[in-house]
């Protein structure tokens, strides 16, 4: 996008005049409550049900890494919500569903503009760090390393990530894929596989596939294959209530946003 | 949210259990590079990674020309798999002990971790591990902190099959504190999904998103040495080089405005017109020792160089290279037992020698970067280039120069420069008397001699340049297509002339907001709309006054000058494109 068409956007406004504002109107402590730790499906759609009192922080750029940059499914379930109809048709008018077919690599950035556009509160780049303030309140730590302790008086902690903020999660296994022409490369891994591991033999895979490698794209995450169902556990290392329910347990990304936003009203 | 309260990051002491020879915290680039050197060298090294790939924005950030993203991953992973490495990690916090680092907290997951070493390896290219410490970094240009815009590349695979990153710039960087690049990184993004939406189709098909912000600079660390631009362009000596490079200058300012950046960049982009070229730097050893405490290295974008200087030098190539001499540094300090900046050179170079560094010297001082031929111009050469309606060689560093006409120019112009900087008092005599005599001549091409003669700081083309920032006719000034104007390089020139006689021009300038400066130049289309030259226009007179004022007291001019800006800046909507705002903080004495 060239300068004349980013400003033309409005985003060059949005940013320059308001990104403080914004942010300073999304977490007054008088409105935010619920914490969510990583930006997985299920927790954004708990987020959208009580957008002014929920804060996303997702430790990547991208939100529901699980599904947006998993490189599979890239299949949709039909919505059963108002909420769920909103998110079809906002993929369909954008070209990313067709069918019932989503293109992934768009995906990403399409959902970040529509969890934004609807009011959630998401912070990128961020991470909770234990800490033992009284009362409690979220300790942040940044990818360039700043450590922030917010004031924010959070009463529940919702926690989507794949494999739980200290938790010691039972995996089966882990799944590695990629994106190919006309076709998807997936690796299945024990529970303990690394990343070197999983990119080491999906390409091995590919090699025996015969695969082209410039238009070879690897996923942006490891999907952890759950040795349970209905995952929720409490976690016990935060002294306010919090469960973690993984987003990646869930078979797409409308089946995960419509239960997270139907449990969270 | 409260004004940031910062808890405590460092620690002093040092972690329990046997401590790493080095730890290399960040792996992109430079740190993989860095990495695989210290283990080729037999230390014993492990790798931090907050992502899950090597090689940072070459990978991960899509930023790859040449190899397909996913070769480079695999390349890299299978170039280092048998260094262990923690993935997913993030820093946390160091450890520090008697003004040495004796180690790192990381965080994974909510878990936390200390390890112990005897050095670290900061390839954050945030200058993470030295902002934990306490040390002093710097941000962006002088003038005002504002630092290399962002961009986010994406890979896609063109419509007529090319795989190849394609970047979404923005002219803003990633500076602020947790929440502000959040916001910023969300409209990156966001900016992306709208050009999926208008444009996707046209342009093909998104291959894989970038997964990093691409911020081109961030901190820098205070190093015990640190080199800039000027320095490079004026051939110092270098005692002590880890690498050589030979770099385009690439450093795409915020909306072109020049007027706040360094002579030398000035010198580079404005007065010369040299984005075709490349420039020879040597960097020293000492750019890379963090200066405040013993046992850090500090390769990756944010080493110790100026912000000037850093444009050129973020290229993957340079990157590389300064990974691989820092874990030779490592080897050497390890080895020898001494702090980091009593590495004897001598020694050093012995280990740099087995990794090809410091290689060798591509060639002196400023050449075309793909070797389109110039050729050398005597004095003679130098007056002929500049008979020529001067306007750009191009916009990008990587379009072919073709060794035609714009390019003599601005190589016309840089041997002025060089003249002035590196020849001897006769020689520069001899050039300044060549270019004195084809001003006096007049004529259309007058401009580019007066240019030419400041360029020498050579008062006779003062009164010249005073007449083309009057615009009284007494020196003709033709409106060229696609050029960077005279009349905006007189500006220039007389601020570092510090021409007291140019004050009233100036201000005027400055009240009118240069509408009547930049009459007939609309036409040219060298800028981005009127308003971006009139901003332009402004800000070196500006800038100009600013000078002048500093060096001859003048109280009335001051306070007109302060009552201009006063008036601009309560006007002026933060953000604007043009940014006029950043007016305000020119100092009128």
């Amino acid at each position: 996008m060239n300068r004349r068409d980013f400003i033309a956007s409005g985003l060059a406004l949005s940013l320059a005049s308001t990104p403080w504002r914004l942010c300073a109107e999304a977490l007054r402590p008088q409105t935010i409550r619920r914490l969510v730790l990583g930006s997985g499906a299920y927790g954004l759609g708990y987020a959208l049900a009580r957008p002014r009192e929920t804060l996303v922080i997702e430790r990547g750029i991208f939100p529901a890494p699980e599904f947006t940059l998993s490189g599979e499914p890239d299949t949709l379930a039909p919505p059963t919500t108002p909420i769920g109809n909103d998110l079809n048709r906002a993929l369909r008018d954008a070209g990313i569903l067709k069918d019932t077919r989503l293109q992934l690599p768009p995906l990403a950035d399409f959902l970040l503009d529509f969890f934004l556009a609807r009011g959630g509160n998401l912070l990128l780049e961020c991470e909770l760090v234990p800490n033992t303030t009284t009362p409690w309140s979220p300790l942040l730590l940044s990818a360039t390393g700043d450590l922030v302790q917010t004031d924010l008086p959070i009463a529940t902690i919702l926690d989507t990530t794949d494999l739980g903020w200290r938790q010691k999660p039972i995996l089966k296994g882990k799944r590695f894929s990629a994106l190919a022409p006309q076709t998807h490369c997936t690796v299945d891994l024990p529970p303990e596989a690394t990343w070197r591991q999983a990119r080491l033999a999906l390409h091995q895979k590919r090699e025996s596939l015969g695969l082209d490698l410039p238009t070879f794209a690897e996923a942006g995450c490891l999907r952890p294959l759950y040795a349970q169902t209905h995952i929720r556990h409490p976690q016990k290392d935060l002294p306010v209530p919090c469960q973690w329910i993984p987003s990646a347990q869930f078979p797409d990304l409308m089946t995960a946003f419509e239960k997270g936003y139907r449990d969270a009203t | 949210m409260p004004p940031d309260t910062r808890p405590a990051q460092l620690f002093e002491g040092r972690p329990a259990g046997k401590p790493w020879d080095v730890l290399v915290v960040g792996l992109g680039t430079a740190g993989a590079a860095a990495l695989q050197c210290a283990a080729q060298e037999g230390l014993n090294v492990l790798g931090i990674e907050r992502l899950g790939g090597l090689g940072g924005q070459s990978t991960l950030g899509g930023v790859s020309f040449e190899d397909p993203v996913s070769a480079r991953l695999l390349e890299l992973e299978r170039k280092c798999e048998r260094i262990p490495v923690k993935y997913d990690t993030s820093l946390l916090g160091v450890w520090r002990e008697n003004g040495r680092l004796t180690g790192l907290r990381i965080i994974s997951n909510g878990w936390i971790e200390d390890l112990p070493a005897k050095l670290v390896i900061d390839a954050t290219g945030c200058a993470a591990v030295a902002r934990m410490c306490g040390l002093e970094v710097r941000r962006g240009r002088a003038f005002d902190g504002v630092m290399a815009p962002c961009v986010r590349a994406d890979v896609w695979v063109e419509n007529g099959g090319r795989v190849r990153p394609h970047y979404w710039n923005t002219d803003c960087s990633l500076a602020g504190g947790l929440v502000e690049r959040s916001e910023h990184v969300a409209a990156l993004c966001r900016g992306r999904h709208l050009f999926w939406k208008e444009r996707g189709g046209k342009a093909g098909r998104m291959l894989r998103p970038g997964y990093l912000p691409g911020a081109r600079e961030e901190s820098r660390v205070v190093t015990e040495v640190v080199w800039s631009l000027g320095d490079v362009l004026c051939n110092r000596a270098v005692c002590d080089p880890v690498f050589y490079a030979f770099t385009p200058e690439d450093l795409p300012v915020v909306q072109q405005d020049y007027a706040f950046e360094s002579w030398a960049t000035q010198d580079w982009k404005v007065l010369c017109g040299l984005p075709m070229f490349g420039y020879a730097s040597a960097i020293p050893y000492g750019c890379l020792v963090a200066r405040g405490v013993d046992g850090l290295l500090v390769p990756s974008k944010h080493l110790g160089v100026s912000h000037d200087l850093g444009g050129g030098l973020r290229l993957q190539a340079e990157m590389r290279k300064s990974g691989i001499a820092a874990g030779c540094a490592a080897k050497v300090a390890l080895g020898l037992g001494c702090a980091l900046r009593e590495v004897p050179y001598g020694v050093l170079k012995g280990v740099l020698e087995r990794h090809g560094l410091p290689g060798v010297r591509r060639r002196d001082g400023v050449g075309t970067v793909h070797g389109a031929a110039v050729g050398r111009l005597d004095d003679g050469g130098i007056v002929e280039a500049l008979r020529v309606d001067v306007s750009r060689t191009g916009e990008w560093w990587y379009a072919k120069a073709d060794g035609g006409a714009m390019e003599r120019a601005a190589y016309a112009y840089w041997l002025c420069r060089e003249r002035r900087l590196c020849g001897d008092a006769a020689g520069r005599r001899v050039l300044s008397d060549r270019l004195a005599g084809a001003l006096a001549e007049g004529g259309r091409f007058a401009g580019n001699f007066a240019v030419a003669l400041g360029l020498m700081e050579d008062v006779r083309g003062l009164a010249a340049l005073r007449s083309l920032a009057a615009r009284d006719g007494a020196v003709e000034d033709p409106v060229v297509r696609g050029a960077f104007p005279n009349r905006i390089k007189a500006l220039l020139l007389l601020g570092r002339f510090a021409d007291e006689a140019s004050g009233r021009v100036l201000m005027g300038i400055l009240e009118d907001g240069a509408r009547g400066f930049v009459r007939g130049l609309e036409g040219a289309g060298a800028f981005d709309g009127v308003e971006q030259l009139r901003f332009q226009a402004v800000s070196y007179a500006a800038m100009a006054l600013a000078a002048i004022l500093r060096v001859h007291r003048n109280a009335s001019l001051s306070c007109q000058a302060m009552a201009w800006q006063g008036r601009l800046v309560s006007g002026a909507e933060v953000g604007r494109n043009p940014p006029w705002w950043r007016l305000g903080k020119v100092r009128f004495g």
